[in-house]
């Protein structure tokens, strides 16, 4: 254990040199590229920081449009789907009305074309049996059965109210004016005093009575006094059956589904009419 | 065998060359392998992720190094990682070749040693002095007390004096024990022997680059309030069994932490 001193002195100057080297070669360098190195590294992390917050705000305001574009797109879709709806409802109501209108218009050419037809029919039916009644009628007619007519137009006579009955002797027995009586058939002048007779229940005794021919009759009897008839006619008659037949069609034609119309029926007691001539 | 290094190896050859001993031509050796390595690895430096083997093992070695350095000193390494890594890789290069066989480490010379204890002490003043300036780095050896002058002034030889005797002594120990196993056991047991001889080197090259680190970081921090020596500092100490060091780290460098004054108050 001794220390040579050259080796000392020279171990001190190795040293000192290797220390210089190793600062040179070693240290220095590699401490370098080590800085260099951490500084890249640094640097690259604030990149990646830097896209990182970067794509964060892309990302939010792509989350923000998304969003802003869903509520829109269902905002249209709601849009869309009740103009659909309105569409839809006024394309159906238009057909409807359509329909409607074309099925008021069938119809209505439909009754048109029924009431031309029970018409026609209520003409030709009311004629066959009015001519029908009126030839066999004009068959069976003759003077008695006047005097018939007229028993049978004083019972009616008699039937009717008293107010309206005195209101009509009234009129029949204030004027001087004859009342005219007009048949189908001529009266016999024997029986014409009979008549007067018998009329003074309605005319009075002191009217005097017309006796007047009117085949047209057929055969009835018609009282006319000033402008006022009173009468007894199978004519009338006649008429009421055309009447009856025509609403007995129009019924028919109401029950085939024809809106239902109200037809009065007249009395079935024909024959007996009061009419004003003024 | 020649179990002293210093030994010229030609006497007969002329000055200077009559002085070349195996301390020297070993060191130089050394020199030339760290040297070479590194300079043949920094001529090609990667500063990207990618780098080659031998760069990533020296950075490690470096940056290990700086951040020992850092931990006991508490500022920055730049100034001390020449001195004390050159200290701490000659050293371990030097242990580590001992298994080389014909190798003879220039750390098992004593002048070897002598010479690094050397450069230790005189770099502890001109650190302190370079970092607290003439008058308040001499003050430190009149503390406590001026009467504490002369032992500190026998305390900074001893140290040194320590720290070359036990590099030295670890060293030759090794060679030695080498021998007396190769007399008693020849086979085997030698090559156990080698390993040991390896981490004790390497041990050996920590503790020396350590306390030469401490030794001049508390010769700058004597006076700095600021920045005490790091408990690192003394458990490393303790660690290497030197006992001396860290009492004197504990009782010449009292910490005034802000929280030891409150608890004081």
């Amino acid at each position: 254990m001794q220390i040579d001193w050259f080796t000392f002195t020279a171990q001190i100057v190795n040293f000192l040199i290797l220390v210089w080297l190793l600062k040179r070669f070693l240290y220095g360098p590699i401490l370098a590229a080590m800085e260099r190195r951490e500084r890249s590294i640094e640097e690259r992390l604030e990149a990646a920081r830097r896209l990182r917050d970067e794509a964060e705000r892309e990302r939010a305001a792509l989350e923000a449009d998304r969003a802003k574009w869903d509520a829109q797109k269902a905002q249209l879709l709601q849009e869309a789907r009740q103009e659909a709806a309105r569409l839809r409802d006024r394309l159906v109501a238009e057909v409807r009305a359509d329909v409607e209108q074309q099925r008021a218009r069938w119809l209505e050419s439909l009754r048109r074309e029924r009431e031309t037809l029970v018409r026609q029919l209520r003409e030709v039916v009311a004629e066959t049996a009015l001519r029908t009644a009126e030839s066999i009628l004009r068959e069976l007619a003759d003077v008695s059965l006047q005097d018939r007519m007229l028993q049978k137009l004083l019972e009616h006579w008699r039937t009717r109210p008293e107010a309206e009955r005195s209101r009509l002797q009234n009129l029949l027995r204030q004027r001087d004016r004859p009342v005219v009586v007009r048949t189908a058939f001529a009266v016999d002048p024997a029986q014409r005093d009979e008549w007067t007779r018998r009329l003074a229940e309605i005319t009075g005794e002191r009217t005097a009575v017309e006796f007047v021919t009117d085949p047209e009759l057929v055969c009835g009897l018609e009282l006319h006094a000033n402008g006022y008839k009173l009468s007894w006619a199978v004519g009338d008659a006649l008429q009421d059956v055309r009447e009856r037949i025509a609403a007995a069609l129009e019924n028919v034609a109401a029950d085939t589904g024809a809106p239902a119309r109200e037809t009065d029926t007249p009395d079935a007691e024909a024959g007996q009419t009061v009419r004003s001539d003024a | 065998m020649n179990l002293n290094p210093d030994v010229p190896l030609w006497p007969e050859a002329p000055f200077p060359l009559n002085h070349v001993n195996a301390t020297l031509l070993y060191s130089w050796v050394v020199m030339g392998l760290l040297t070479g390595l590194s300079a043949y690895v920094t001529r090609d430096l990667s500063t990207g992720p990618r780098m080659s083997r031998l760069q990533n093992l020296l950075e490690v070695i470096v940056g290990g190094v700086r951040q020992q350095i850092e931990e006991i000193t508490n500022r920055d390494a730049a100034s001390f990682l020449p001195f004390i890594g050159t200290l701490f890789l000659f050293i371990a290069t030097s242990n580590l070749l001992a298994v080389v066989p014909g190798f003879q480490p220039p750390t098992s010379s004593l002048s070897t040693t002598a010479a690094l204890a050397a450069c230790v002490f005189l770099a502890v003043p001109i650190y302190g002095i370079r970092s607290q300036g003439w008058r308040a780095y001499f003050a430190q050896y009149l503390q406590p007390t001026p009467l504490m002058l002369p032992f500190n002034i026998i305390g900074e030889f001893t140290r040194t004096l320590a720290l070359a005797v036990r590099l030295y002594g670890n060293m030759l120990s090794g060679t030695v024990i080498g021998l007396v196993l190769l007399i008693v056991a020849p086979f085997f047991v030698p090559v156990i022997m080698h390993a040991f001889g390896m981490l004790t080197g390497l041990i050996q090259a920590y503790i020396f680059a350590v306390l030469a680190m401490v030794y001049i970081a508390s010769g700058m921090q004597a006076h700095e309030e600021t920045a005490g020596p790091q408990p690192r500092t003394a458990a490393s100490a303790a660690a290497a069994g030197e006992g001396t060091v860290q009492t004197r780290s504990a009782t010449d460098h009292p910490r005034q932490t802000p929280t030891d004054t409150e608890r004081q108050e």
